[in-house]
């Protein structure tokens, strides 16, 4: 896992949030990176963790988004487990028999395999059965205040709401009203309405229909500190602390021996939408217990894999050797090439960089693709796009070469073929080719700057050829469409900088990473 | 200390594996996994009754660092039905009935343990103290609390071991023939 969540290659997003590569989704539709800022952010289904129970969102909201049958721990937060222990009960002795009878029965408690809390400790009976649901609830004391406010608020919602669909449909002058008119006879309101004066009251007063709610009243008396408070030992073992208070809110105890089971609280399954063009980009199946994919779009399956192979050690005004390991996660082959930052605006205008063997379609361009639903976009406010707060320290010196890299093949790990001589690679550049994975030697060099043992920041642009195949209304012809794009990279080197140490030869370097490799 | 000095109880089962050093008695019904160690050094190692000591259970008898004489001898007691999960390591002197030391906890010298302790997966006990009877040390930060349930009833788990782990390994004969009630 260590090696998935690397936190030293990040990318940045279209919306300029730093990432790594597996936090971020590709958009196929925009072609573009996506992060979780920029996606919306859809729930699909709510179920309980424990127990996989599907629940709809109305019931979930009126079961207050927690399951009615599986528990937490009050004191550790962990899953409750019903459990089982025999208990012999000795029988009052029947007419003709003269001992008592030994019966035993079974009964069931919830009990916590961490923190081995019981719900004995919270002084619940026992069940006699095994069954996950009837566990006593306590009552809260304020559940009828509670309830009126709600209901107070309800109605004032609604009737916020009905205001503001009347002033809308105040402005909206072409509506027929000659139905109402028949109807209601509102001929006089309509006109008023028409001449840009104010509804008449209909007589009937809205805010008379409110329910009357007492207000909360402030008390000056306070229940006085017991007797023992000075002078009894405090024992914290028995004292709860502020999560399991805060964990129980209408209880909040401060007693161990006074928590109580807390009904586990519901998760989601949710899905990602690009805003843009409105595609999902990510979408889990429903069923709670399924953890695969309807869709799947995250960039580590679209974008060529950076990885730092390697700690290295900088030197103050030296150039140092940094090895990145390429490859490829997509089906088809790619072809790399690394820019600096600053070249990237000239380069963009001569496009002529790569030679493809398929001409790029120029009628399909991505502007036709965002505005399929121009009305439904609307309802997705863009993320503005924010500066990359990544400030470089470094140099990086970047090769002045092609890759081009394989489609990633999952039997070609097992193939013992050395494949590197397909490739006519630069060995001074390329430093192992396998499979879809390239190992390409960089040159580094902290910035005069540069305090000791700071990090080195680098950066720069990976541009690669995405074959895109879309098949949509838009794309008759179906025709593999060829784009290049543009990643920013930025590479933070966890490494002091020792102005002391010699430097050592990047050719040791690269042997003993080969002889590494071999091994 | 040569290895005959392993005095093993009637119906104990102690894998030929197991290492095994010093002056050990291992009491009837215990069980001891192959990959365990119990080494005494320091002194004598006695364990009760009805106890597992699962792999990787590390049970030594040191010689405490900074006493050079050799003629402090001090005994490692273990009561009976105590479970030793996976990787625990257990450096104290003296450890009570019905306790469960969790995987990968560790119980450093001169930590006493009552009746019915629980130390909880990963936690290090490292100063010298007597834990109270039915303690329960849980989670990152070692939170203590005391605990009304008993540890679970090992029984089941003693015979199913007793049953399947003489079909796949060789053990250690026991040297009393006898049935003998094992020190306390």
């Amino acid at each position: 896992m260590a090696h998935l969540s690397q936190q030293d290659v990040l990318i940045a997003c279209s919306c300029g949030s730093l990432r790594p590569l597996i936090k971020l989704y590709f958009c196929r539709h925009c072609i573009v990176l996506r992060c979780g800022y920029c996606v919306s952010q859809e729930v699909d289904s709510i179920y309980c963790s424990n127990c996989l129970e599907n629940l709809a969102s109305s019931e979930a909201k009126l079961k207050k988004n927690r399951c009615g049958a599986c528990f937490d721990c009050p004191c550790c937060f962990h899953t409750l487990t019903i459990r089982a222990t025999t208990i012999s009960r000795i029988n009052p002795p029947v007419d003709g028999s003269p001992t008592p009878s030994k019966t035993s029965v079974k009964n069931y408690y919830l009990s916590c395999f961490f923190c081995r809390w019981t719900s004995r400790d919270a002084k619940i009976p026992d069940k006699l059965t095994a069954t996950s649901s009837n566990w006593p609830e306590h009552e809260n004391t304020y559940t009828a205040r509670i309830s009126s406010l709600i209901e107070y608020f309800k109605i004032i919602t609604l009737r916020e709401r009905l205001e503001k669909e009347n002033r809308m449909f105040l402005h909206s002058s072409r509506r027929g009203y000659q139905h109402f008119s028949e109807k209601f006879g509102l001929t006089a309101m309509l006109a008023r309405k028409r001449a840009g004066l104010p509804p008449l009251s209909l007589g009937r007063d809205d805010t008379s229909t409110l329910p009357h709610i007492a207000p909360s009243i402030a008390s000056e008396h306070v229940e006085p500190l017991p007797d023992d408070v000075f002078t009894e030992a405090i024992d914290i073992v028995k004292l709860t602390s502020l999560p399991q208070r805060f964990g129980i809110p209408d209880l909040q105890p401060e007693l161990i021996s006074n928590l109580f089971p807390i009904h586990k609280q519901l998760f989601i399954k949710r899905s990602q939408r690009c805003r843009s063009c409105l595609h999902n980009i990510f979408k889990p199946e429903y069923g709670p217990a399924s953890i695969k994919f309807k869709l799947h779009l995250a960039a580590y399956y679209y974008v060529p894999e950076i990885r730092l192979m390697e700690k290295i050690k900088l030197k103050r005004r030296q150039y140092t050797h940094l090895m990145l390991k390429i490859s490829n996660p997509a089906q088809i082959s790619t072809q790399i090439q690394f820019l600096q930052f600053e070249d990237v605006t000239d380069i963009v205008q001569n496009n002529e960089v790569f030679n493809f063997e398929e001409k790029k379609d120029d009628s399909i361009d991505t502007k036709s693709i965002t505005n399929l639903a121009p009305i439904q976009k609307k309802t997705y406010p863009l993320e503005k796009s924010r500066r990359i707060t990544f400030k470089t320290n470094g140099k990086i010196n970047l090769p002045d070469v092609i890759i081009s890299l394989p489609a990633r093949d999952d039997t070609a790990e097992y193939d013992e073929a050395n494949d590197s001589d397909m490739y006519q690679d630069n060995p001074s550049v390329i430093v192992w080719r396998k499979g879809n994975k390239v190992i390409v030697k960089f040159s580094v060099i902290p910035n005069n700057d540069v305090e000791d043992n700071e990090d080195i920041k680098i950066g720069f642009i990976m541009r690669y050829s995405y074959h895109g195949k879309i098949i949509s209304p838009l794309e008759q012809k179906g025709n593999k469409d060829i784009r290049l794009l543009d990643i920013k990279i930025f590479i933070s080197i966890r490494v002091c900088i020792s102005p002391t140490e010699l430097l050592t030869s990047g050719n040791y370097q690269i042997r003993t990473y080969l002889g590494k490799l071999m091994s | 200390m040569s290895k005959s000095e392993v005095k093993i109880y009637h119906g104990a089962i102690v894998c030929k594996e197991t290492k095994i050093r010093g002056d050990v008695t291992i009491g009837s019904m215990t069980i001891v996994h192959p990959c365990a160690t119990i080494i005494a050094d320091a002194g004598p190692i006695v364990i009760g009754d009805g106890n597992i000591i699962e792999e990787q259970v590390v049970i030594i008898n040191r010689l405490p660092e900074n006493s050079q004489n050799k003629d402090d001898i001090s005994t490692l007691r273990i009561g009976n039905n105590n479970v030793f999960e996976v990787g625990c390591i257990v450096e104290t002197s003296s450890i009570g009935d019905n306790n469960v030391l969790e995987c990968k906890s560790y119980i450093g010298p001169g930590i006493k343990l009552g009746v019915g302790c629980v130390i909880g997966a990963g936690c290090r006990l490292t100063l010298p103290e007597t834990l109270p009877d039915n303690t329960l040390v849980y989670g990152k930060n070692c939170i203590r609390k005391i605990i009304s349930d008993k540890p679970p009833n090992q029984n089941l788990q003693r015979e199913f071991l007793t049953k399947v782990l003489p079909n796949y390994h060789h053990l250690k004969k026991s040297k009393t023939a006898i049935m003998q009630i094992a020190p306390q």
